[in-house]
């Protein structure tokens, strides 16, 4: 177990060294280069900035540059943003909370509605309720969420412009202007961005469990444990959704990464304040430091999201061993 | 030839001709899944719709001229924000623009944004796969490298940074989706021939010395056909959603070139009193994504009647 981690973790460095050059290189790609805020302030006197790029090392061939840049984003010093002028590291982490909530609302929701509903349509096969339940999933599957956010946006703004009526509200995580933390506030504006952020994940659990309920059912223990009589209750928890759970972890960190990549369409959708919002809201004001910063932040959850999913495989299904 | 020889031949071709005799002719693999893709009305059903959307990108200017009459770009301030009619059947833009007309000729893009990524990236993928499952070794652990990395990669937030580093065109889109595509073709190719070099009549050809390519080409990537033209039809599905998306956050193919996704990014200003605006592309998209898996469903359906569920 120990060697296998240890093995993931040092695969996971090439990942990482890869996708920095990657980034390093879109930073030194970006015109104006890493100084450009120094340099389109006309109180800046250029001697100075030569002076900077000595003192930073801007002057250095890239593959050193590169070392050294690569050793900052490591401690965490990422570099300052051309506007602000604040930390990288601060302006991302502030909005992480956000993105996180989001991301989690939206797993959980994920499980809450995909994973009955598959188990029900596969337990009920050829039914009129599976056909119903198929129907749907296979057309909401072909349907790309976001828009169905939109839609309903457009929707609830127009009930509210009839009637008056906010039956959900459609922007930002809490009521603007109020300052002290109100959780039942907080909770009210999740509703909608989790369910249509969700919706990838449900959707797609949804259509998972049917089949793998299906193929548990084949399973001869779950014609013996309907043979000796167990309750039709007990059959379906302890042995066919414990069974068809397996494949859900792995699909998890599918999830994960899907969400996390969706994150800025979701967020811009929604007004979210997190850090899809901040990569849109940086990159079209090409403070490039903060859009990178946010990009690395991503990748490195994206990573470990990926091996917490892998390790997890092996602690829900004890015939795999890390070996 | 011997007689013994003459008499067996003789012997098992009049078997061979009763057999057919009895059976009927015996069908070759493409005329066995031909008949079981015809018995499946959804997917019938699926390749019809994404074959009509298809005509219709293709012809956008004969309908510009014969059936709407209206230019994608022609602005007609007099009438912009129009509800759906019989003259405007999806309604106008802001700009009186006829939204049926730039909604076909946006398909256009989409669409050919769509084949050329699925193209682009099962050349490469069924390539590099091929290699990557035949040959092991030091250019499989190199090749699964790079798929990882791939893999792990947030790619719409490392597009948007590019997309607003260079002005994209819908080819400049094609290009860096087509990049970050192919690797999932690598990977089930891969699995595939990892199981097909192990048969005997791979081992056979081998052992009488076939060369490597001819044994890739000829004897390995036919069985591996069927299920890359399922992926193909997710494929071409996943660059137009990606594509919608980027260019719907303003970092994909930039207007006045209108694709389904920047339609959408337009029309969100207008959205509250306009809903059609952001109704059809969207409904567009889907009717496409629905009809590609309707159709690579049943394609898989009747190519591979085991993996049916």
């Amino acid at each position: 177990m120990t060697r296998y981690l240890v093995r993931r973790l040092l695969q996971t460095i090439p990942v990482l060294i890869i996708i920095s050059i990657i980034q390093f290189g879109l930073i030194n790609a970006a015109p104006g280069g890493p100084l450009k805020a120094y340099i389109l302030d006309p109180n800046v006197d250029p001697e100075d900035i030569k002076r900077l790029e000595r003192d930073l090392g801007l002057d250095q061939p890239l593959p050193i540059q590169y070392l050294v840049w690569m050793g900052n984003m490591l401690t965490g010093n990422m570099g300052y943003s051309y506007f602000t002028h604040r930390p990288v590291l601060e302006a991302v982490l502030e909005r992480l909370p956000a993105t996180l909530e989001l991301g989690i609302a939206a797993t959980l929701i994920s499980y809450i509605i995909g994973i009955p509903l598959g188990v029900y349509a596969g337990l009920h096969r050829g039914g009129r309720i599976d056909n119903v339940i198929r129907f749907f999933l296979s057309i909401l599957n072909a349907v790309p969420h976001w828009w169905l956010g939109l839609l309903a946006i457009i929707l609830l703004a127009n009930i509210k412009l009839a009637t008056g009526v906010q039956i959900l509200p459609i922007a930002g995580m809490k009521t603007l202007g109020r300052e002290e933390f109100d959780p039942l506030d907080y909770l009210w504006h999740l509703i909608l961005p989790a369910f249509m952020l969700g919706t990838t994940g449900w959707v797609g659990f949804g259509r998972y469990m049917r089949s793998e309920t299906l193929e548990v059912l084949g399973q001869d223990y779950v014609r013996t444990a309907y043979a000796k009589g167990l309750a039709q209750r007990v059959v379906v928890f302890r042995h066919i959704l414990r069974n068809a759970l397996i494949p859900v972890v792995t699909l998890s960190a599918g999830l994960l990464v899907g969400l996390i990549s969706g994150a800025a369409i979701y967020e811009q959708v929604f007004s979210w304040p997190g850090m899809g919002r901040l990569l849109l809201d940086a990159t079209l004001k090409k403070d490039y430091p903060i859009s990178i910063g946010v990009v690395f932040v991503f990748t490195i959850l994206a990573v470990v999201g990926r091996l917490i999913a892998d390790l997890a495989y092996g602690w829900v299904d004890p015939r795999i061993r890390y070996d | 030839m011997t007689t013994t020889q003459s008499k067996t031949r003789a012997a098992a071709d009049s078997a061979y001709a009763l057999e057919e005799a009895l059976r009927g002719p015996s069908r070759s693999f493409w005329q066995d899944a031909w008949i079981r893709f015809r018995r499946d009305r959804l997917a019938i059903t699926g390749g019809l719709v994404f074959f009509f959307l298809c005509a219709m990108a293709l012809g956008a200017p004969l309908i510009s001229q014969y059936v709407t009459g209206y230019d994608p770009d022609r602005i007609n301030l007099r009438e912009n924000y129009q509800p759906p009619s019989v003259t405007h059947w999806f309604g106008t833009d802001e700009y009186g623009r006829d939204y049926f007309t730039r909604i076909v000729w946006a398909g256009r893009i989409s669409l050919a944004i769509g084949f050329m990524v699925a193209i682009g990236s099962v050349v490469i993928g069924v390539a590099l796969g091929l290699i990557s499952g035949y040959f092991g070794g030091k250019i499989d652990d190199f090749l699964q490298a790079i798929v990882n990395i791939v893999a792990a990669t947030p790619f719409l937030p490392l597009l948007i940074i590019v997309g607003s580093l260079i002005k994209l065109d819908w080819l400049g889109v094609a290009f860096l989706l087509t990049i970050l595509g192919w690797t999932g073709e690598l990977r089930i190719v891969r699995g595939q021939v990892l199981s097909i070099k192990q048969r005997d009549y791979v081992l056979a050809a081998q052992a009488i010395g076939v060369k490597d390519r001819r044994i890739m080409f000829q004897h390995i990537l036919p069985n591996v056909f069927s299920i890359v033209l399922v992926i193909l039809g997710f494929d071409i599905v996943g660059a137009m959603l990606t594509e919608a998306g980027l260019s719907f956050l303003g970092f994909g193919v930039q207007p006045p070139t209108a694709t389904w996704g920047n339609m959408l990014s337009n029309a969100l200003s207008y959205a509250t009193r306009n809903p059609w605006l952001v109704f059809f592309p969207g409904l567009a998209i889907s009717l496409a994504v629905f009809s590609i898996y309707l159709l690579a469903d049943g394609l898989r359906d009747a190519m591979d009647p085991r993996l049916k569920r």
